[in-house]
């Protein structure tokens, strides 16, 4: 918003980098510090271990002692089985580490660093790097899973701790393990258009990979459901399903993208569209129903039933705002088919500006201009001008403007009564919603409240940036949408680190442009700066950029030295 | 939206290596994000800027083309419409929803019509004709109209320090 606010530049400027930038650039808790850690753990405790095996003899025969008469393991086994089991010094060893709770958590610990270290390595070696916007939201979602996860274990686990939490905490961990990579993938593939085949058939392998592990995750489950009670059960379930339905989704949309369909980009962009309409639409549902079972299950009416409440919440606004994006986006299309005459291209080579793909069949505004479908509905949802001549065009947008601040003030006055009164707000009808949002400005106390909450995920945005984009965005939810996608705030206030490392690099490709220096020694500073140039030229695994800078600044010198300008550098004997 | 902002890129990028336009280059900065780029623009003939080429970087958003991308020069250049950290305040690098100046016709902002190499030599023009109305940068602008030949001054001491040239001793 604030892209071109001298005021907020000069404010950023003067502002000191200080501890919010420090922080930021702090990546604590980082996966790394947390795999180092964990291993030092699990290397102190596997030494214990074996110091107490070896110091102690008679603990091993005490072991194999305990493991012939213990009964359960009998019954599950057989008596044959368990005579040679316990003989063995691995089992024995197992048993002995499941004997002392210290020691599980332990290996409950390098279970999680194994699937982090795991989780680290498939996304390194299918996307690469993730950039720095993909990291921080993958991030955010990774850490509020991981609290949704410890409120849920506590819940699970029911009021006596212990070893019934610890299958949980495993169950957990491998959900965790899905959903992070599901998720990267998906933010991946969300901007990745259809037919780009870069690293493509490496994500086509990760999503047939996500997809066995989430049906593996599902027999698992179905395996051991008699042992269970039935709540856990369909947690379980709900697991299970959520990871199928985000495996399928990732394995259609890399299907959809292969170059197979590429002949006709705008039936894949139809069915991108709805298959992640349906996808979230049914996730979200998921959900929302293992939140609702979640809520029955914990005890009483307490802090944890208020969080999950919150969070159906949470989920109940994301698809309404889902179906009201895609209300305006079906009235937008369907103006767009009733209004524009679909054409065929009049030159087969003709493409369309939006996206630079040939047109073939397209729709032609009243000024002659011809676009895709979709690249013309994309552009109308947030515009009403032809593209190419900004004439303006009769389109839906004033309906569409009349329409959205409705839907989005009852969202807030959901939200704002769900801040005092949590558990009234939740099954508030839609109707008395509205009458709570009636007012078509958001007040300024709401205002305050929304720019609270925004401050809680970037504490480093101004408040006053915050609040313009609120004013206009009219919801916490776009705001924070907006900011993630860098639509306001780049100013630098937002990811500082970034703005750092420009400088800094900015700074290491003018190193041989050192001016002070080049005045006291002119013939030094040329002679230098020479070689670099020459030497950079004549090498080949430089990249296209490189060398035609190298040749850009050599054509540039040359002319500037001929100029009027270079007289005086003409007078020191420089003239070349 | 579902992006095709990855293959526009790229599409771009083959348009600017196969048919390079004079006096620009942008690439990459690394192939395997489409969406951080960098650039070299030279200075318009006949200007305080000329002969000087100015690395800037491009960040595109993964909506493009129907947002635009945000450019800035990496050269601490000293000019009316660059912001002293050198963000580049052009009307058709904004939003068509925001007009942070209130000068601009919304008729003059970004579009999906406009591609790097619109959005580089427009830059380019900018260098040649500043737009002192809706100033990014107070002081740059203030001297443009008041002092010239400092801000001459300052403009060819860049230049010099671009082409890897000796600063003039005045």
């Amino acid at each position: 918003m604030n892209t071109g606010n001298p005021d907020a530049a000069r404010r950023h400027n003067q502002a000191p980098l200080g501890i919010v930038s420090m922080l930021s650039r702090t990546p604590f808790p980082s996966v790394e510090s947390y795999l180092a850690l964990s291993l030092c753990v699990a290397v102190i405790a596997s030494a214990s271990v074996f110091t107490t095996f070896r110091s102690q003899p008679e603990l091993q025969r005490l072991l194999e002692e305990e493991l012939r008469n213990n009964t359960r393991l009998s019954s599950a086994y057989g008596l044959i089985n368990l005579e040679a089991l316990a003989g063995n010094t691995l089992f024995q060893i197992a048993h002995y580490l499941l004997s002392d709770t210290t020691l599980i958590w332990v290996a409950i610990n390098s279970y999680f660093a194994i699937l982090a270290m795991c989780a680290k390595l498939i996304i390194k070696l299918t996307f690469k790097e993730l950039s720095r916007q993909e990291e921080t939201v993958a991030r955010q979602a990774f850490f509020s899973y991981i609290l949704l996860t410890i409120v849920y274990l506590s819940v699970v686990s029911g009021p006596q701790r212990g070893y019934k939490v610890m299958p949980w905490t495993l169950w957990a961990g491998i959900c965790g393990f899905l959903s992070h990579l599901q998720f990267v993938t998906c933010q991946r593939l969300k901007y990745t258009s259809p037919s780009c085949d870069r690293g493509s058939q490496k994500v086509s392998f990760l999503s047939l990979f996500l997809f066995f592990v989430s049906i593996a995750m599902s027999v698992m489950v179905s395996r051991v459901q008699n042992h269970l009670e039935w709540h856990s059960t369909v947690l379980l379930y709900f697991d299970c399903l959520l990871a199928v339905f985000r495996s399928t989704f990732i394995l259609f949309r890399c299907i959809s993208s292969s170059r197979v369909f590429s002949f006709n980009p705008d039936s894949v962009r139809h069915f991108n569209y709805f298959l992640e309409l349906t996808t979230n639409f049914v996730c979200e549902s998921i959900q929302m129903l293992s939140y609702a079972q979640l809520f029955i299950v914990s005890p009483g009416l307490n802090l944890t039933s208020i969080f999950f409440l919150y969070h159906m919440k949470l989920t109940y606004n994301c698809m309404r705002e889902q179906h009201a994006r895609h209300r305006t986006h079906k009235k937008i299309f369907e103006h767009i088919e009733s209004a524009y005459p679909s054409v065929k291209a009049a030159n087969s080579d003709d493409r369309c500006v939006v996206c630079w793909e040939l047109l073939g069949s397209s729709r032609r505004l009243p000024c002659s201009h011809q676009f895709h479908d979709w690249c013309l509905m994309w552009w109308l949802a947030q515009d009403s001008s032809c593209p190419t001549c900004r004439c303006t065009i009769p389109s839906p947008q004033e309906e569409v403007r009349q329409a959205e601040p409705t839907a989005r003030v009852q969202f807030q006055g959901g939200q704002v009564a769900f801040l005092y009164v949590p558990s009234f707000s939740f099954d508030l009808p839609a109707s008395l919603a509205s009458f709570f949002g009636r007012a078509a400005e958001p007040s300024d106390e709401q205002l305050a409240v929304m720019v609270e909450q925004v401050r809680e995920m970037f504490p480093q945005m101004t408040t006053e940036a915050i609040m313009g984009d609120l004013r206009q965005s009219g919801s916490a939810q776009s705001t924070i949408e907006n900011i993630l996608e860098g639509r306001i705030g780049m100013n630098g206030s937002f990811m500082p680190t970034l703005d750092d490392e420009l400088s800094d690099e900015s700074e290491n490709e003018m190193e041989f442009e050192e001016p002070a220096e080049v005045v006291q020694e002119p013939d030094a500073g040329r002679h230098r700066t020479w070689t670099k140039l020459s030497s950079s030229s004549g090498e080949d695994d430089l990249s296209y950029y490189e060398i035609q800078r190298a040749k850009m600044i050599e054509t540039y010198r040359r002319k500037y030295l001929a100029s009027d300008k270079a007289a005086d550098l003409r007078a020191m004997g420089i003239t070349e | 939206m579902a992006g095709y902002a990855l293959k526009r890129l790229m599409t771009e990028y083959k348009e600017l290596t196969t048919r390079p336009p004079e006096g620009i280059i942008a690439a990459p900065i690394d192939e395997d994000n489409f969406f951080e780029w960098e650039c070299l623009i030279t200075g318009p003939e006949e200007t305080c800027f000329a002969n000087g080429v100015f690395p800037a970087r491009i960040t595109f958003p993964q909506d493009y083309p129907l947002s635009p991308p945000k450019m800035r020069f990496t050269c601490g250049i000293f000019h009316p419409n660059i912001y002293a950290d050198g963000r580049v305040c052009i009307s058709i690098l904004h939003a068509p929803g925001d007009d942070p100046t209130g000068y601009e016709a919304s008729n003059e902002r970004w579009s999906p019509v406009q591609s790097i190499e619109k959005i580089l030599l427009s830059v380019v023009s900018m260098l040649a004709e500043p737009n002192d109305e809706s100033p990014a940068n107070v002081s740059a602008a203030k001297m443009w109209r008041e002092d010239r030949a400092q801000f001459e001054k300052i403009a060819d001491q860049l230049v010099r320090k671009t082409l890897c040239l000796p600063a003039s001793e005045a």
